[in-house]
């Protein structure tokens, strides 16, 4: 067992790759010398990597994408901090996406099975799991998935049964377009707010509502003396900068916290640097009126409208404990309680946790 | 440990048509190197930078590794390991050009990982030498910690520079043993 296995299978995906020119030479030269080997090279080509298949047998049947052999073009590499808790990498089938640039897999949701649909944009580092289907949801059509995509537009996807070529998008304007299927999938990119989703599936017309958010334009791209002050700021992770935290009621329905409280932290300063990537140590009060004394670091994810000056937020949230997509979820049964809380931000950088530029107080009632 | 009964030196010639064992290879020397960095840098997460370069640069150069130039695997990669170093050294920067070139991403480290790495620099590789033979301390200490020639050190104890290579390569499989708590 190594101390960094990431480094290890990063190691490995290298060698593999280093190895790999000189194999397909090889493959050449046996395909001149044997009509056979070809043959040969074809089927190592297609070889099934993985049999074991923990998707729910009760969904199967409705996906195509899942009864098929996992071969080695369908790897799904570093998938995000949720899917690689809660998801199996190693089971997604990868989805032939009729949208340019983007990639998309199906995978299997721990442990119930229910089959979950990551999806990388152009402009994204890496997959990230949207939603995840189960049996009903699938037969009777399921909230789909919608969000805004960088630089302008709206998109909704979502997993459909066997024998669905396309769906109907109906617009915010009344408009509809049409969104053809690939292994199960759709992904529906449109320049105006979507509304539904229809579609005429196994248990008849489905039509499911698919409300896409509201849009904000991302800022401008820093000029260059923008990023060279940028660059320079990087240089002194450390300085301090003003941090506050900001409780904020969620709309009335809506709990989306754990404990006693129900309330939204968020966290906020004026990043120092372009496209970010930070770290809250938050730690709780503890005592008798709380579970467990709450002490965890959460660590965001590179933010890609993050620009220096401008105020940068991240809501905090106590672990729940639930296998939620919460980034802070690390395990520990803490939950939000009365008393004083601390939070420590620091700037990530390759990597590395720098001291922290600021420390924040704030008492939760 | 695995049960792979290959040397080091075999695994780095068969990495080019067998990549796992690169795995493998790495697996064996990860703590060695780890320490290696934090003896020098004191932190654990440059020395998990600096380790992840040197693999990446051993790997890159993997091809160029021959045995029968009978330089034994370990002090090959240490010798990359104190390159990587002392370049890194030189422009003030953790060097990345291997990882770069192997387009590796850059390693994020959890805490669980620092504190691992952290705890390796509390034994560090040095103490381990007292237990080695007074011959091979000496071979090793000679051509690893001072960064002598064989031929220097062959003179000095008074016999050949094969003689001094094999002592060095003991050497430094009993202080991998001791790291990776193994005979």
């Amino acid at each position: 067992m190594s101390l960094m296995p990431e480094l290890e299978s990063q190691l490995l995906a290298a060698a593999e790759r280093q190895a790999l020119p000189r194999r397909r030479f090889r493959g050449r030269r046996a395909g001149l010398a044997l009509a056979a080997g070809a043959v040969l090279v074809a089927g190592t080509a297609a070889a099934v990597v993985g049999s074991h298949d923990s998707s729910d047998p009760n969904i199967r049947p409705y996906l195509e994408i899942l009864r098929r052999p996992i071969t080695p073009a369908d790897a799904l590499r570093s998938p995000g901090g949720y899917s690689q808790q809660h998801t199996r990498a190693s089971e997604a089938r990868r989805v032939h996406v009729l949208v340019p640039g983007w990639k998309a897999w199906v995978l299997p949701r721990k442990p119930d099975g229910a089959a979950c649909l990551a999806v990388q944009p152009p402009e994204a580092t890496g997959p990230a799991v949207n939603a995840c289907f189960e049996e009903d949801s699938i037969r009777r059509g399921a909230s789909p998935a919608t969000g805004t995509v960088q630089g302008g537009g709206y998109v909704v996807q979502g997993i459909v049964p066997d024998g669905v070529p396309a769906i109907i998008l109906r617009r915010r304007d009344g408009s509809v377009r049409r969104t053809p299927v690939r292994d199960n999938v759709y992904i529906g990119l449109s320049d105006k707010q979507t509304v539904s989703v229809t579609y005429d599936g196994p248990d008849g017309r489905t039509s499911v509502r698919a409300w896409s958010p509201g849009y904000t334009p991302p800022p401008p791209r820093p000029t260059a003396a923008e990023r060279a002050q940028s660059e320079r700021a990087r240089q002194h992770p450390s300085r301090h900068v003003r941090v506050s935290v900001l409780a904020q009621r969620p709309p009335p329905g809506a709990r989306r916290n754990v404990g006693p409280l129900n309330f939204d932290f968020s966290v906020m300063f004026r990043a120092r640097v372009d496209y970010g990537t930070y770290a809250f140590r938050l730690r709780g009060p503890g005592g008798r009126a709380c579970a467990d004394r709450l002490d965890l670091i959460v660590r965001t994810e590179r933010a890609p409208r993050s620009r220096r000056g401008r105020v940068y937020s991240a809501q905090l949230s106590p672990p729940d404990g639930r296998g939620q997509a919460t980034v802070s979820d690390a395990g520990s049964k803490a939950r939000w309680c009365p008393g004083r809380y601390r939070v420590d931000a620091s700037l990530v950088d390759r990597g590395r946790r720098f001291s922290p530029f600021g420390t924040a107080y704030f008492v939760a009632r | 440990m695995t049960d792979d009964p290959r040397s080091d030196a075999d695994l780095l010639l068969a990495t080019p048509h067998e990549p796992s064992a690169f795995a493998e290879f790495y697996r064996r020397n990860e703590r060695a190197v780890l320490q290696f960095f934090m003896s020098r840098t004191g932190s654990a997460e440059l020395s998990a930078d600096l380790t992840a370069e040197a693999f990446a640069a051993a790997l890159g150069s993997v091809g160029r590794y021959r045995s029968r130039d009978e330089v034994p695997a370990a002090a090959w990669l240490f010798g990359i390991a104190r390159h990587v170093l002392g370049r890194s050294i030189r422009r003030a920067r953790v060097e990345d050009r291997a990882r770069r070139s192997l387009a590796m991403p850059v390693l994020e480290l959890t805490d669980a990982m620092i504190e691992s790495i952290e705890a390796l620099g509390g034994e560090p590789a040095t103490a381990l030498l007292a237990d080695l033979p007074e011959e091979q301390r000496t071979a090793l200490e000679e051509r690893v910690v001072n960064e002598r020639g064989y031929g220097d050190i062959a003179r000095e104890m008074g016999c050949s520079e094969a003689v001094v290579r094999q002592r060095v390569s003991r050497g430094l499989a009993k202080l991998r043993g001791s790291i990776e708590g193994t005979p």
